[in-house]
Parts: structure tokens; sequence; C-alpha cells
């Protein structure tokens, strides 16, 4: 077998000297480690070591410690109480709570950002638009969203301890953004709102990209797979941006939706 | 070499470059753990493992030309519960490299089943055996209404 990529890892190594002087290098490899050391230093322009390694460690420090983040984001904000009010207090949205046959009609709460929790608040699904050089915005249900945005998904366990969150798009397509694959458990943190490892990249599906919180309190109540499969049938739906997430049980249902707009 | 492979792998440079900055995060985080010999050889498995990750968490990625085969891989190689729980816990201990990495080696990176049985430490015949098993959850997922 031979391919294109078929002796990559070979010459990788050798621009590396990590392989032995007689190695059996492609008969090409001079000009294949020319071109590598020509995209080394490409890459190296375009993005400086200093810069990736500053990014390293705040993403390895953002996952020791992930409340940390929102916490130097939301001081300045903290020194303008009111400001922190309008802008922490939105509207409260509705529970979902499957089990208990309220129809489904799941919505948006936005909660308060802090460790302590209110009496009665509720898990929460928290949006931020992610850009350079800049704090994240907070997005509601409704925000204008744009294809190649990166966005940041947070949430507020408020006490359960299992939760999943998927999306669907308009293109039909459905992601699984918590747990990383369905054969991982759906452990939520607690304490205060937990922002996701990694940002997520929107694409050019259409018109909105709906994301949802599904918790429990008992791991029973909740098997990834059945969340996954619940947002398919959504996500095939012609209603997918506004019909409920069929699930049962006891459950409970947070859903943000962002509108997609073109660039 | 990291950035190239998650670009080869996952057909967009955002992508990439988010990825690429997560294989070093992992490699991080796993400091304590990590054998320093082989070091070109440990970065690209990492990195194919996160790649793999990613194109299993994104269906729409199968609707890019060329990359179905991957999204194939990475689909069936989710299925294998035992290695789903914490693949790179296994490949940064050292433990057999999952089945996915081993699939990408050989069927998308066109590595012969020994250069692919050098490269993961595993022998020939493991490397077989794994394919064999990824090849059955393949057929068994197409095979699925």
């Amino acid at each position: 077998m031979s391919t294109p990529n078929s002796k990559q890892l070979l010459v990788e190594k050798a621009l590396l000297g990590e392989l032995p002087e007689q190695a059996d290098l492609p008969a090409d490899a001079a000009q294949r480690l020319d071109e590598l050391r020509s995209d080394n230093q490409a890459i190296l322009d375009k993005y400086p070591a200093a810069r990736v390694a500053k990014e390293i460690r705040r993403r390895h420090s953002e996952h020791k410690s992930p409340e940390r983040r929102w916490a130097m984001i939301l001081l300045p904000a903290a020194a303008a109480p009111l400001v922190l009010a309008a802008v922490l207090w939105g509207p409260r949205g509705k529970i979902d709570s499957a089990g208990q046959g309220t129809g489904g009609d799941d919505s948006t709460m936005v909660g308060v950002d802090t460790d302590v929790q209110l009496k009665g608040q509720g898990p929460d699904l928290r949006l931020y638009r992610r850009r350079d050089g800049t704090a994240p915005e907070r997005l509601s249900d409704g925000s204008i969203v744009h294809p190649q945005e990166v966005l940041q998904l947070a949430y507020l366990a408020a006490g359960r301890g299992f939760g999943v969150i998927v999306s669907v798009d308009g293109r039909g397509n459905v992601e699984l953004h918590h747990p990383r694959s369905p054969d991982e458990p759906p452990v939520l943190t607690r304490g205060g709102e937990q922002p996701l490892l990694r940002g997520y990249q929107l694409d050019d599906a259409p018109r909105f990209e709906r994301f949802f919180l599904v918790t429990a309190k008992n791991p029973e109540s909740l098997v990834v797979a059945q969340v996954v499969q619940a947002a398919r049938t959504l996500a095939s739906q012609p209603d997918a941006e506004k019909a409920p997430l069929g699930l049962t049980g006891p459950v409970e249902i947070r859903s943000v939706t962002v509108r997609k707009e073109a660039p | 070499m990291v950035l190239r492979r998650c670009r080869g792998m996952l057909r967009s440079e955002a992508e990439a470059v988010d990825a690429m900055h997560d294989v070093f995060v992992e490699l991080l985080r796993r400091r304590d753990s990590l054998d320093a010999t082989g070091g070109s050889s440990l970065l690209y498995r990492v990195a194919t493992n996160i790649c793999l990750n990613r194109l299993r968490s994104r269906s729409r990625r199968r609707e890019e030309p060329g990359a179905e085969l991957l999204d194939r891989i990475a689909i069936a190689s989710a299925e294998e519960r035992s290695e789903a729980k914490a693949l790179l816990d296994r490949l940064l201990s050292r433990e057999p490299v999952s089945s996915g990495t081993i699939a990408v080696l050989h069927l998308h990176d066109g590595l012969t089943l020994e250069e692919v049985a050098r490269e993961v430490g595993l022998s020939v015949s493991g490397v077989r055996k794994r394919l064999r098993r990824l090849e059955e959850r393949l057929r068994e997922l197409e095979a699925k209404p």
C-alpha cells in the first residue's frame, strides 16, 4: 500500500533526527525534508511559538481550574453592581421536567455567576462568543451568530450530578458536547459555572444552532445515547428550532437557540 | 508536525490549530507519566487520537469529500467500549494504542502492517487482529438500518 502519506511519519522523524543513519528513507526524502523545513518556518511565522505556548498554558490552567477563567472575565462587571445585576439576572425560563409532563416547552434560563446558588435556582446552560483579544460575550436565546465564530459553552450543575449537552443545527446535524463521547459517563462538575474544555466553531449550517442541557440527579435517569437519539429525532423535524426534545423520565432540559446569519 | 497531522485529518485550519493546542495540553496534563523516548511517535499518536475524537463528534464532517474513511474509523472506534473509556490515558501510559489510531495509520496514512506494528508497539498479528475487529464493527454499523 502506498499513499502520499505513507512515508510522512518517517520523514518527520528524519527531520527531528530520530532515525538511525541507515534508515530506509523514500527516494524523494531530500525534497520532502526541504518542504517540511519550509512548512515549519511558515507555521512558526503564522503561529509564533510564544503565542502558541501562551495559549497552551492558558488552556492547561483552565483545565485545572475551569472556573478561574470565568471569574476573571466577570471581575470587571463585579465592580459595577447595577450592570452586574442587569447582565447576569436575565429572563428566567421554564423547566421542562419531562417526568412531570409539563409539555417540554424548554427555554433558556439565566442564573447568577457565582458558586453560591440562589434558593430554587436550577441547572443552566450558557453560551459565550469568543473573540481574540476581547472578553467573551454572553449570548442569550435568539442572539445572532455567524459561521466560523467560536462559541464557548458552559453549564451550572445546580446540584445535579449528571448532564448531557447536545446541539442540533439547521442542517439536521447533531453534535454531542458533553460528555465527549456517548461511552463516557455524563458527570457534571459542581461548584459554579463550568466551561467546557474546548470552544465550538460554528459551520455554515443555516438558520439556527440549538443547544440543550439535559440534567438528572441520578445516573440511571440519564443515558447519553438516548439524549443523542432524541436530538437526532428532533433534528429531522421541520420545526426542530422550536419543538421540544422528546425525552421522558426525571430529567430537566434547558435550551438556548441562536440565530444564524451569513457573515 | 503536530499541526500538519491535524490539518491532514481535520481539513480545517481553525480546527487544526485548536486541536494542536489540545495535543500539547494533554501532554502537559500527563507529563509525569510520559516516556521521553520516541517523542515524534507519541505526538503523532496523541494528535491522531484527538483528531479522531473531534471527527467522531462532528457528524457534519461526513459531508466533506475525502474525509469519509476517517469518519468511519472514528465512529467505529467509538463503538469499542473498552477503548472509549480513556483513550489518551491508555495511550500515554503505554498501554495498547487504540484501534482507531491503528486504522488511521494503516488505512489513511498507508503504513504497512509491519510499520504500524513498529509504530504502536504491537505484533503484526496484533495489529491485524485489531483491524479485523474494527472492520467487523464497521460492517455492523453499516448494516444497521
